[in-house]
């Protein structure tokens, strides 16, 4: 049924609609923005955890029993580059921002924090490709079966050229994300 | 010499000033409410942020649409593919149905209508409606969107034609 006094004109009509039931408020969208951050840092930093324990495990299947020097040197590097890794990731992974109120209460200040905090994780680029490009070293390696001669360097090049240019990629990506996150620290001190 | 406000004091202007407008906006760019509560979210977030950078060029007004159809553009676009092809003002002018239109409508459907029509819009033409039912001259549409007045102007014409031809009739609300 139509209402008794409708607005006549297109204008009135359009600012004459109905107010959003939900207000939109600062401090909510500051807290929601910090929650999805740590959210998204915490996720990437489980998975790197969960694909460096990985590479130790398919290290230690293949080359555990071998007696050569250099597959055991090799075996040595990856279980120490994934030492450190973990070394690194040891203090990211806390307790999250929660409870709510507690984040909203530091307001800007936790989110400055928050967005420092995944700076830092995009910047350890080579912390999360680094162990990734070693892996497919070593496949290419079990492939020539460690022999780099030339026919066999021409069987594993794609691979190592096309590995080479996802990990490139990569890192590129995350340091660029790392620089908007510093435009945006800088904006919340200034 | 009067100290400059800051960001918080512009951000807190803005939304008390033009806060309406800004609901009304993003419901010219998201139908489904949850997704423009994100949107809006988004639209504050940015309009926050970009007051760090606010150097009085332009007024508080124009600082604070521009910001915010530029987030909403931006979303339209992560969005696209969930979204049906957009039309130029133009096309719509050159394909109205005049004799579409419901003789007698209640408001709550002529604003979904008309919320319905701007959606389906390309996303500089719907800043130009938008703006222009909110009732800004085209000098001030023109310094949103970037475009010439000349250029508002005509889209300005194209936009009256369609709305009182196509579907908004003063006589429909009668």
């Amino acid at each position: 049924m139509p209402e008794p006094n409708p607005p006549k004109e297109p204008a009135a009509l359009w600012k004459a609609q109905p107010e959003e039931k939900t207000a939109v408020t600062l401090e909510n969208i500051v807290q929601r923005r910090t929650v999805e951050l740590y959210a998204s840092t915490r996720s990437e930093i489980l998975m790197s955890i969960g694909a460096a324990m990985l590479l130790v495990g398919v290290v230690a299947l293949r080359f555990g029993a071998s007696r050569d020097p250099l597959e055991e040197a090799g075996c040595a590097l990856v279980v120490l580059w994934v030492a450190v890794t973990l070394y690194r990731l040891r203090d990211r992974i806390r307790p999250a921002p929660s409870p709510p109120d507690a984040a909203a209460a530091t307001g800007a200040e936790y989110y400055r924090k928050e967005l420092e905090r995944r700076r830092e994780h995009l910047r350890d680029a080579w912390l999360w490709h680094g162990p990734l490009f070693l892996a497919c070293v070593i496949l290419a390696g079990i492939w020539t079966d460690w022999r780099w001669t030339t026919l066999r360097l021409e069987r594993v090049a794609p691979l190592l050229v096309l590995l080479a240019l996802w990990v490139g990629y990569g890192v590129w990506r995350r340091l660029r994300q790392a620089r908007e996150l510093q435009r945006e620290i800088d904006e919340l001190r200034g | 010499m009067a100290e400059e406000p800051n960001r918080e004091e512009l951000y807190h202007t803005a939304v008390r000033e033009f806060g309406r407008a800004l609901d009304r906006l993003a419901a010219g760019y998201e139908a489904d409410p949850d997704k423009r509560h994100d949107l809006r979210q988004d639209i504050h977030l940015q309009l926050w942020r970009s007051f760090a950078v606010f150097d009085g060029r332009c007024s508080l007004k124009t600082w604070t649409f521009r910001v915010a159809h530029n987030t909403a553009v931006s979303y339209v676009h992560r969005e696209r593919r969930k979204n049906t092809v957009f039309v130029s003002l133009e096309e719509v002018e050159r394909t109205a149905p005049s004799g579409a239109r419901e003789p007698d409508i209640d408001r709550a459907r002529a604003l979904e209508q008309l919320a319905a029509f701007i959606r389906q819009l390309k996303p500089l033409d719907r800043q130009i409606l938008i703006s222009y039912l909110e009732e800004m001259d085209a000098a001030s549409i023109a310094e949103i969107t970037g475009l010439s007045p000349a250029n508002v102007a005509m889209k300005i014409h194209r936009i009256k034609n369609i709305l009182s031809n196509r579907f908004l009739e003063e006589k429909r609300y009668a």
